[in-house]
């Protein structure tokens, strides 16, 4: 390292990586309940692990393409597949954060009371519509029972499970965030705050 | 009338802070309820094939990358080498935020992952230089927008897939668009910095200044691997994406800076963003299948023709909107919405449509720094504990060099679809 | 230029009549497409007389050719334009016509699939998956482009042929002794031009409009598929019409069938005439398509199925 180059502040810098412990932070039924912050860590190794797999299948379909010359059609297809339950699973851990990306235009000018009024109408909607999208998901994947992807032959229903998987996590969460909200407001974090420390992005 | 309710639907959610993929989700499922033929099977369907597409797959991927690359440590490698080089000009750490956003773009899609990387570093060091606060954090949220120009670009992906252009020829746009950029952010250093002697650091000697160039060269390896790969035609850009992860993880284990735990923190960070990022392309999917049963491309062209039929007033309209609406919604789910109902248009303008993605694209990043919704200016004001006010203050003269790379990117098509032509992507 | 007015005379206004029903016609093609200056154009002025305003969703957008058979399964689209492979999902029968060699020519294309033998498969189909066929267009006749000239199964060997991504064309090529692989159309022509692949099959038409051209030095004419689209729609659309508009849905349908068709086949000949003309692209025509046709004989039915379909077909043609 030059001499000229400023003190690394910390945080991200040459592996001076934090704790994930730090990174994690427990809310406070991960913290009370135990099998609760086992089945977040579930969710987010489930997502971790598909996350890798998808890297895995478009390496695999890169070797077998190029260095085999002998491509399989379905290599794609099941890397297509991943990415969708990545994006389901995905969306529902972040859920459990309350860390979907949202929009301040009047929220920070409200008072106090009609803030969390706002945001508590806010989390309703959420687990409205999840709840309406976990019907449909079933419904789906009824209709499409009979059928089969067209490369792997996988059954198409689970392809439209992801929906029905992801809004099912995003509805469990989203109503233990508004128990969480009306009995201990002060341990729900801010969404932007939260979509701040998104990093990646 | 439906069309108008639909939008009106999704500003006020939006404004009530409903989450954006929520605030899209809702009018559709209404419209699906109250519509006799659509059933809620087909909100499911529209969501789940808004993502089944292979070309995303390149999205978790470079988010991937880009943590891959801060945490790999590229980054303070990029930084050093730019500070060694050039630190000795007037003004150079405003030059060097500027090279290290550049040099950063070839891993970064997305121009946060930029800003959070820099604000981290340059801002402090800036300050502590003598810099002005203001300055440091309006040039690293302005070079910020250089990620997203340069491949890979995450919003260039997701236009791509949703105007069914190819994911080559726009990465290919917006090199020489993103240079425009970076001329244009060089001259705004130097008009500010050129009374101020001070900013200047030391000369370092030669041999440290070759030893810390050549420390950063391996990283420009994933710039060769990514866009070698694509413009050689041997690999598409997702397949691109996978190996461009693959080297830097090796990098950074060579550099040994990789443990068990920054990889799990990587991972739950990049799934954290992905997750994010895609339920917004999802319902966003679902909400322009409502705009195309209902036909909004055919009634917007038919409003629009009825205003102009000359191409650039069409534009100049078209970028006036795109900064509206830039400035209230986040620029994945803006691109979703607007590019089915505005692409076709462009078309009948006789518009080249990857000039007008690049023009789309840039547009909506200025949104990135603009009040209120601008997602830079929020990264900025965290990672630096500046408050939100002051970072925007320090942005506010730098709209003066983005709005004028707009205005050339909009007026010369050529800057955009001169190198896709080049390498036969085009068209 | 930029300042220059477009001419807006090709956008025409429809008057909508309001008491019509909007029937819903959705494809995967660009408005300039065949299947919608020709087919959705006579099907939107012969129904007019019906009192049915059809309104059409080119270019996929409500949906690729898998979710569009959805929606019309749901009822929330009335027709819809899906290829074989994409029916075959729903009822494997249905593939069929997306098979290698099972026609030569458009005559023998438009007697099977108005013949009884395909009539009898989609009414099982109809039956069983409430998705009704109405009409079977022609969709036109695939070729290889190819740097050198393909004339016989070996010249394919150690080829990497661009295909669209399904394990019918994977199975086809084998055989003939080429090797597909499977590309998103829009990234092609940079494979090409970069050696990434190193020839392609599609319809004359297609073959222009991407300007393959370009990057290509012979098309070789192995007319490997007359390729089919279907024309879907429900039973319960077909009947919650009266017997009077069932007769010219039905009615409306054979005449946009035969415009699509001849739309079709004149543009292919016109551009292969064209660019025989211009020597725009070498084009290979002493192809022996017997010796491909024999490969597929042998070994394709065996690998589907739907073979022995396949076979009956193709002798009720011959
Ligand atoms: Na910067
Ligand atoms: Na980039």
């Amino acid at each position: 390292m030059s001499m000229q180059s400023p003190q690394p502040v910390e945080g991200s810098h040459d592996g001076q990586v934090p704790d994930l412990d730090t990174y994690i932070e427990r809310d406070h039924y991960e913290r009370r309940f135990r099998p609760y912050a086992w089945l977040v860590d579930a969710e987010r190794f489930v997502a971790g692990a598909l996350l890798i797999a998808v890297f895995g299948m478009i390496i695999f379909q890169v070797f077998t393409r190029y260095v085999l010359s002998m491509p399989l059609p379905w290599s794609e297809e099941v890397a297509r597949l991943l990415v969708v339950w990545l994006t389901f699973v995905g969306a529902g851990f972040v859920a459990s954060r309350n860390a979907h990306i949202a929009v301040d235009i009047l929220a920070v000018y409200l008072p106090r009371k009609l803030a969390t009024v706002s945001q508590i109408f806010a989390m309703l909607v959420v687990a409205a519509a999840s709840a309406y999208m976990v019907v449909a998901a079933i419904s789906l994947m009824v209709l499409t029972g009979p059928l089969a992807l067209t490369a792997t032959g996988l059954p198409m229903p689970l392809l439209y499970g992801a929906v029905l998987v992801g809004y099912l996590m995003i509805l469990g969460h989203t109503i233990l965030n508004i128990v969480m909200y009306l009995r201990h407001p002060a341990e729900v974090p801010d969404a932007v705050e939260k979509a701040a420390s998104m990093e990646g992005l | 009338m439906v069309l108008l309710i639909m939008f009106a639907a999704l500003l006020v959610l939006l404004a009530l802070r409903v989450p954006v993929w929520i605030a899209l989700l809702i009018p559709s499922i209404v419209y699906i309820i109250l519509d006799d033929t659509a059933t809620a099977a087909l909100a499911a369907q529209q969501t789940a094939s808004g993502v089944f597409d292979f070309a995303l797959l390149a999205v978790p991927m470079f988010i991937l990358l880009g943590n891959l690359a801060n945490v790999s440590g590229a980054t303070d490698r990029l930084f050093d080498a730019a500070t060694s080089a050039i630190g000795h000009v007037r003004g150079s750490l405003g030059y060097v935020n500027i090279a290290t956003s550049f040099g950063f773009s070839w891993m970064s899609g997305a121009a946060i992952s930029d800003a959070a990387a820099m604000g981290r570093i340059q801002v402090p060091a800036m300050k502590k230089r003598g810099y002005p606060e203001g300055f440091a954090l309006g040039i690293t949220g302005a070079s910020s927008l250089i990620a997203p120009m340069i491949p890979p670009s995450i919003p260039a992906i997701i236009y791509a897939v949703t105007a069914g252009l190819s994911v080559s020829s726009l990465f290919m746009a917006g090199i020489v668009p993103a240079l425009v950029l970076v001329v244009a952010l060089c001259i705004m250093v130097w008009l500010q910095t050129r009374k101020r002697d001070d900013l200047r650091l030391e000369k370092p000697p030669t041999a440290q200044r070759v030893k810390d160039v050549a420390k950063a060269l391996p990283v420009a390896g994933a710039a060769v691997i990514i866009l070698g790969g694509i413009l050689s035609g041997i690999v598409t850009p997702t397949e691109a994406s996978a190996m461009g992860v693959a080297y830097v993880a090796i990098l950074a284990l060579c550099y040994r800076t990789l443990s068990g735990k920054s990889l799990g923190r990587i991972a739950a960070s990049t799934v954290e963003t992905t997750g994010s990022v895609l339920i917004i392309v999802t319902s966003a999917s679902l909400f322009g299948w409502v705009l195309a049963r209902e036909q909004a491309p055919q009634v917007m062209t038919e409003l629009i023709l009825q205003i102009t039929d000359r191409p650039l007033v069409f534009l100049i309209l078209i970028n006036i909107l795109l900064l509206i609406v830039g400035a209230v919604l986040e620029p994945t789910a803006a691109i979703l919405i607007l590019v089915p109902v505005l692409a076709p248009i462009a078309e009948v303008y006789g518009i080249d449509p990857v000039h007008f993605a690049v023009m789309m694209i840039f547009n909506l990043m200025i949104g990135l720094l603009t009040p209120p919704v601008g997602l830079v200016l929020f990264v900025l004001s965290s990672v630096t504990k500046v408050p939100v006010t002051r970072v925007i203050k320090g942005v506010l003269p730098f709209f003066v060099p983005m709005l004028g790379v707009l205005l050339v990117i909009t007026f010369f098509p050529l800057l955009s679809t001169w190198l896709p032509g080049l390498v036969g992507a085009g068209g | 230029g930029l300042w220059e007015p477009v001419d807006t005379s090709q956008i025409e206004k429809q008057a909508v009549d309001p008491d019509a029903r909007v029937i819903r016609f959705a494809h995967q093609y660009d408005p300039a497409h065949p299947v919608e200056s020709c087919g959705a154009a006579t099907l939107r002025s012969e129904l007019a007389d019906d009192g049915f305003t059809v309104e059409t969703y080119p270019s996929g957008q409500i949906g690729g050719e898998g979710e569009t058979t959805e929606q019309i399964a749901t009822g929330g689209l009335e027709l819809g334009v899906v290829g074989p492979s994409f029916l075959g999902v729903w009822y494997p029968d249905a593939a069929v016509l997306d098979a290698p060699y099972l026609f030569t020519d458009v005559d023998q294309f438009d007697e099977a699939t108005n013949g009884p033998i395909m009539a009898e498969v989609y009414d099982e189909m109809a039956e069983e998956t409430g998705l009704r066929v109405n009409s079977t267009w022609y969709y036109g006749t695939r070729h290889i482009t190819a740097n050198v000239p393909i004339t016989e199964p070996d010249d394919l060997a150690g080829l990497k042929i661009r295909t669209p991504d399904a394990p019918l064309y994977i199975t086809s090529f084998a055989i003939m002794h080429g090797s597909a692989t499977p590309m998103a159309l829009s990234e092609a022509y940079l494979g090409l031009q970069q050696g990434a692949i190193d020839a392609q099959e599609n319809p004359i038409p297609t073959i222009d409009v991407q300007k393959f051209y370009e990057v290509q030095d012979y098309l070789n004419l192995t007319g490997h598929m007359v390729q089919a689209v279907n024309i879907v729609s429900s039973e319960n659309f077909m009947d919650s019409l009266t017997a009077d508009e069932r007769a010219g849905v039905e009615d409306a349908m054979e005449k946009a069938r035969v415009a699509t068709r001849d739309c079709i086949v004149e543009a292919e000949e016109q551009t292969l005439q064209e660019w025989e003309d211009e020597g725009t692209i070498t084009i290979n025509d002493e192809v022996d398509v017997d010796a491909f046709q024999e490969l597929i004989a042998d070994e394709f039915p065996s690998k589907v199925p739907w073979g022995d379909l396949y076979l009956e077909i193709q002798e009720s043609v011959q």
